[in-house]
């Protein structure tokens, strides 16, 4: 079975061990809702997962390959990650952003699909920093539609969301994870949502 | 419909810049008709045109699209919409290598065995020294604005530092240090035109392969690392070309204020996109306009070229703070 297999990881940052000696295990197919108090070491994890802070220790396996090896290139090739909004805000186009998720540049028509299916086609024009939270969301939803991996990594993405949109974003990761066969990890404090949505909960 | 636009506007510009040169070429300390375009070239207005204000046009085309690249690659990298190769202090670097060699008996004795050429060497160091602290502390603390007020320090401190040497010189070479430091085109001759261009332009075309992952640096690096971007690779290899350029013009021409931070802005306010891949087409030749411009207005009303291009520059530093939305927030 695909999996992505933590074995045994510990994170230090300055002098203080956020993440110490985890392990576990995720399947395709999944949504898995990561909960916890502020602190707990959650987005610490995700950004482990992502490549971009390196570990005391450990390893981390997605089908069997070790991901800490890979280049910058290739590991964008399987997982792809939206950070909080707190630490993006750009002056870019929506449609550049979007592409983005497309570095290489062959992916041009997938870029208009993204356009098309996150209702963002009239917007494509308008500069990040001009759009709603909701709107913003939908670009990054949109990048990592396009960059198309099989991990999709996302840290708070419902924090500065109205009701309805978290309800759709929660739907509409439900279904990359269920029809797309991605695994699909967040850190939510959305606990009614993920309870209602996600396929498994983890706690730190 | 989009790429029609962008014809139109790529066009205009072109047009605009041979215009201006034209200009430029008949306009100075004597103006010259344009039928003297057509004169003999050993004829006493042919001399003029050909030996002496072809090369300052040429000069000045090169240098200001390289400052205009600058300016342009230092705000997407250091995320701020006020960098500039002037701004953030990496002119300062170099000019105080420049001020080490003019004002001090062993530098100019050694600028007087190795040549002109050589002065290129410290003023690559010195740019090189400051974007490296630069940096440093954008590693330590990422806001832009902090940024900012270190580089305007850094511009003090080197400025300092440059006063001090001065205050111990002779007034020989104070003089030579001071008529360097207002940024001038004049010293430029056609033999020097190729080394200007090898040293201020060519270090950018390695970078045109990378725009599209520049994009990716607009959104912030954890986007740009997980997109596939070598972020540290990437960000070295523009601040790289930018120290080369910068050395070497402020090398040939001394430091030349606020092109490289007016040119990315006026460009993209021209062409309304905020795409590398779009924008790098553009750029070079608004940096080049305003540099010919404000050559024009500078040898006309017989002015410091850097008193020219602040008086044109700092109103667009205004409209820059005035208007964060559409001119370029990348603060995090």
């Amino acid at each position: 079975m695909d999996q992505l297999i933590v074995k045994d990881i510990s994170v230090v940052r300055g002098k203080k061990t956020v993440l110490s000696n985890l392990s576990m295990n995720f399947s395709f197919g999944e949504l898995v809702a990561i909960e916890g108090n502020n602190g707990s070491g959650k987005s610490t994890f995700l950004e482990t997962l992502a490549g971009l802070i390196s570990m005391a220790h450990g390893e981390i396996l997605l089908e069997g390959k070790s991901l800490s090896r890979l280049s910058f290139a290739d590991r964008a090739q399987f997982i792809s990650f939206i950070p909080s909004r707190k630490t993006t805000a750009a002056s870019l186009e929506v449609k550049t952003a979007i592409s983005v998720g497309d570095l290489s540049g062959k992916k041009s028509s997938r870029v208009e699909e993204a356009l098309e299916k996150f209702n963002l086609k009239k917007l494509q024009d308008n500069l990040l920093t001009e759009l709603s939270d909701g709107e913003f969301q939908r670009v990054q939803l949109a990048r990592v539609w396009v960059q198309d991996t099989p991990v999709v990594l996302l840290d708070e993405p419902a924090a500065h969301l109205d009701a309805n949109a978290r309800v759709e974003l929660f739907a509409e990761l439900l279904k990359w994870a269920k029809e797309g066969k991605k695994l699909v990890i967040l850190c939510s404090h959305e606990l009614h949502l993920n309870k209602q949505f996600a396929t498994r909960t983890v706690q730190f | 419909m989009k790429l029609t636009h962008s014809t139109i506007k790529f066009s205009l510009l072109l047009v605009l810049l041979v215009g201006i040169g034209v200009v430029a070429l008949l306009i100075g300390s004597q103006t010259l008709s344009l039928a003297s375009m057509f004169q003999d070239a050993e004829s006493p207005a042919g001399r003029v045109l050909w030996q002496h204000r072809l090369p300052h046009v040429l000069g000045a085309i090169v240098v200001g699209s390289s400052l205009a690249l600058s300016g342009n690659y230092m705000q997407v990298i250091f995320r701020n919409p006020l960098a500039g190769p002037s701004v953030l202090g990496i002119t300062g670097g170099a000019s105080l290598a420049m001020a080490v060699i003019f004002l001090t008996s062993w530098g100019m004795n050694w600028f007087l065995n190795a040549g002109t050429w050589a002065l290129f060497i410290p003023a690559f160091a010195g740019a090189m020294l400051v974007l490296s602290l630069l940096l440093v502390i954008q590693r330590k603390i990422p806001m832009a604005s902090t940024l900012l007020v270190v580089g305007l320090l850094f511009s003090h401190f080197t400025g300092a530092i440059e006063s001090i040497l001065q205050k111990m010189a002779g007034a020989n070479n104070v003089n030579q240090f001071v008529v360097w430091g207002m940024g001038s085109l004049d010293g430029l001759t056609l033999s020097q035109l190729p080394w200007l261009l090898v040293g201020a332009f060519v270090p950018f075309l390695p970078t045109f392969y990378f725009l599209r992952k520049l994009n990716a640096f607009a959104m912030g690096e954890q986007i740009a690392a997980t997109s596939g971007v070598d972020v540290v690779k990437l960000r070295w290899i523009f601040l790289i070309a930018v120290g080369i350029s910068t050395a070497t013009i402020t090398a040939f021409c001394g430091p030349i204020a606020f092109i490289g931070l007016m040119a990315p802005h006026v460009a993209r306010l021209f062409i309304r996109t905020f795409n590398q891949l779009q924008l790098v087409l553009f750029i070079p030749f608004v940096g080049a306009i305003l540099l010919v411009i404000a050559d024009i207005l500078s040898r006309y009303y017989a002015l410091p070229l850097n008193a020219v291009t602040a008086a044109i520059g700092i109103p667009c530093v205004f409209y820059i703070v005035f208007n964060p939305k559409r001119s370029g927030v990348w603060i995090s």
